[in-house]
């Protein structure tokens, strides 16, 4: 079992390059079977970061990166047929408030977190703050994610903020989408704000701290340190 | 005959279409109100026309988009905006009236052309209408195949649309220059699939995508030739997905840039101004500009090839009018104060020899205050 086995190399090309086909293709080789788990979830989510990165550099579209994430989730469909789904990752919840139907940005978000390592449970559109509470106590979620494109939803995120947080003080929320900015983010009483996906591994680092500031990261791939194992809490 | 034509919008009392003009009229005109504004006043329409001439004006040309927030100054609902034109009509006066305006887009919301092709919209009360994402048009890849142009004289929410056109030309006539609206083919094809499948099959399935880009342009030609029909002097396309928050450059010129030109193309043999409105990241400005020639581009943040405003107004400031770009959380969260100082910084850079008007980058929100719509009046006002 090594790091660099070439099926690991090809996995993350596969996924930075939008091939869920030859995702696929990889799956078939026997060989895979052999890895850890861990170097495979790596693999899928370092081919998604190089993706991310070049989102940030504006290198790649945001319709490119959509069909990288596409095939990072293919390769989770069939890990989850050669190992049992790991139980134990951070949980989180995220959607698009009530009135608004853009959900390209949410589902972005999402795949994005699910390649940091995060269990995420999408609600999609139009959700309302009943949706996001329940949702919430069922999974016993720390975190959660609110996204809107309209002004005009502006005040419904504000009072999803203020109910959620009086409810579960202990769910921090971080907000995005065209109509924000950070000091708009602030205003409406999230406690974090990412401009894009790009900006987002920096913003859950600091949702993370407030979170609990001890904890250790539970990231399968540590972007700061170049770790590329999987670290316990 | 398109002297004629000129002619004939002037005894109207309608501002004539400015591209059946010699250039070197237009020049010689608004060098002259150039002059006369640094002394006297001019009227909004001299000030657009001496702007996007590349000449300064007495001052900036303001543009608040102040559309659908100008429904509460006389209690229309958001649905009777949408639909009926005579209503919108007023909200759009109101706007003039009551907040100020050197030139108005007559954007309603996006689903105006979606709606026509059969796109299930919703009406909320409180928000602009927007698809039933829940029951798309479009279900399937091969679903776009089946987009087939409409018959023009039963596209019910385009007519009204003409027909806000009609009313707003007449009604404001020199008062304030009106330019109409169409929704490029991609935000339509959009609409009709929802954007999270659309960005995929633009680039899994391309054919399909610019098959029904080419039937929904042949609609879109004929509402771009009915918006001219009444007069109007300037159409906006939005053409969104010319931007990284959306495709690539080499596809959206592929999928989008030929219809987008042949729309252009109808306007400016009308005589009438082409304008593009894109409010996505890193818009891609050279691309836009290959396809549909623009007097005037109205955006939200810088494109892709300009680091700085000032790169922008350098590469781009001496040929094409820049409209924009105050943000739009800043409208919403900032003090009055706040948005005219972000007005000075963006006049300060982009005004200097004409081709700029001061507006948000994207309408000013429909649900707040507007308060910041008149900062918006009163820098352009004060600090040009």
């Amino acid at each position: 079992m090594t790091t660099f086995h070439p099926i690991l190399k090809n996995l993350e090309q596969a996924v930075f390059s939008k091939d869920p086909d030859r995702v696929d293709e990889l799956f078939q080789d026997k060989s895979i079977t052999d890895l850890d788990h861990a170097l495979i979830v790596n693999a899928l989510t370092q081919g998604l970061e190089t993706a991310r990165k070049e989102l940030g550099t504006m290198t790649v579209s945001v319709a490119e990166f959509l069909l990288s994430v596409d095939a990072m989730r293919q390769g989770f469909e069939h890990l989850k047929k050669l190992a049992p789904e790991d139980k134990d990752r951070p949980k989180a919840v995220i959607g698009v408030i009530k009135g608004d139907v853009h959900v390209l940005g949410a589902n972005i978000i999402a795949g994005v977190m699910e390649a940091l390592g995060y269990d995420v449970k999408n609600l999609g559109q139009d959700t309302d703050v009943e949706q996001f509470l329940s949702e919430l106590k069922q999974s016993k979620a720390s975190i959660l994610g609110l996204s809107s494109m309209m002004s005009t939803t502006l005040a419904d995120m504000k009072e999803t903020i203020a109910r959620c947080k009086r409810e579960l003080p202990n769910v921090k929320i971080i907000v995005g989408g065209a109509c924000l900015d950070e000091n708009l983010a602030k205003a409406i009483g999230s406690d974090g704000y990412a401009a894009s996906a790009a900006q987002l591994p920096e913003t859950l680092d600091e949702i993370e701290r407030l979170i609990d500031p001890k904890k250790t990261s539970r990231k399968y791939v540590d972007y700061d340190r170049k770790i590329q194992v999987i670290e316990s809490s | 005959m398109q002297i004629r034509k000129v002619i004939k919008s002037l005894a109207e009392g309608k501002i004539p279409q400015v591209g059946y003009l010699p250039d070197s009229l237009l020049d010689s005109l608004a060098t002259i109100s150039s002059y006369r504004g640094k002394i006297s006043r001019l009227t909004s329409l001299e000030r657009v026309l001496t702007t996007i001439r590349h000449k300064e004006p007495d001052r900036v040309p303001v543009a608040p988009l102040a559309n659908a927030v100008a429904r509460r100054i006389i209690g229309v609902s958001f649905p009777e905006y949408s639909t009926i034109a005579e209503k919108a009509a007023d909200v759009f006066t109101a706007s003039v009236d009551f907040v100020g305006a050197d030139l108005i887009v007559t954007l309603l919301d996006l689903s105006v052309e979606a709606a026509d092709f059969g796109q299930e919209i919703v009406y909320p009360e409180q928000s602009t209408a927007q698809p039933n994402y829940l029951n798309p048009l479009i279900r399937d890849v091969d679903d776009y195949l089946k987009i087939k142009s409409i018959d023009f004289s039963k596209a019910k929410r385009m007519n009204e649309f003409v027909k806000l056109c009609e009313i707003m030309v007449n009604r404001m006539g020199f008062k304030t220059l009106v330019s109409g609206f169409i929704f490029g083919p991609l935000g339509i094809l959009s609409m009709m699939r929802g954007a999270n499948h659309f960005f995929k099959d633009c680039l899994n399935y391309p054919k399909n995508v610019k098959k029904a880009c080419g039937a929904i342009t042949e609609t879109l030609v004929e509402f771009a030739q009915a918006q001219c029909d009444t007069g109007i002097p300037a159409l906006a396309i939005d053409t969104l997905f010319a931007s990284w928050n959306a495709l690539p450059k080499n596809v959206w010129e592929e999928l989008e840039g030929p219809f987008a030109r042949e729309i252009a193309m109808c306007i400016k043999k009308n005589g009438g101004v082409v304008g593009i409105h894109n409010c996505g990241h890193n818009l891609y400005f050279d691309a836009q500009i290959r396809s549909m020639e623009p007097e005037i581009i109205s955006f939200a943040q810088l494109p892709d090839d300009c680091k700085t405003p000032q790169e922008m107004k350098a590469r781009y400031g001496d040929y094409i009018t820049l409209v924009g770009y105050i943000p739009t959380p800043i409208l919403v969260n900032g003090t009055p104060q706040q948005v005219m100082d972000e007005c000075k910084k963006q006049i300060d850079i982009l005004a200097k020899d004409g081709g700029y008007i001061l507006a948000p980058g994207c309408e000013y929100p429909p649900n707040i205050s507007l308060e910041n719509a008149f900062a918006l009046v009163k820098a352009a006002e004060l600090y040009s």
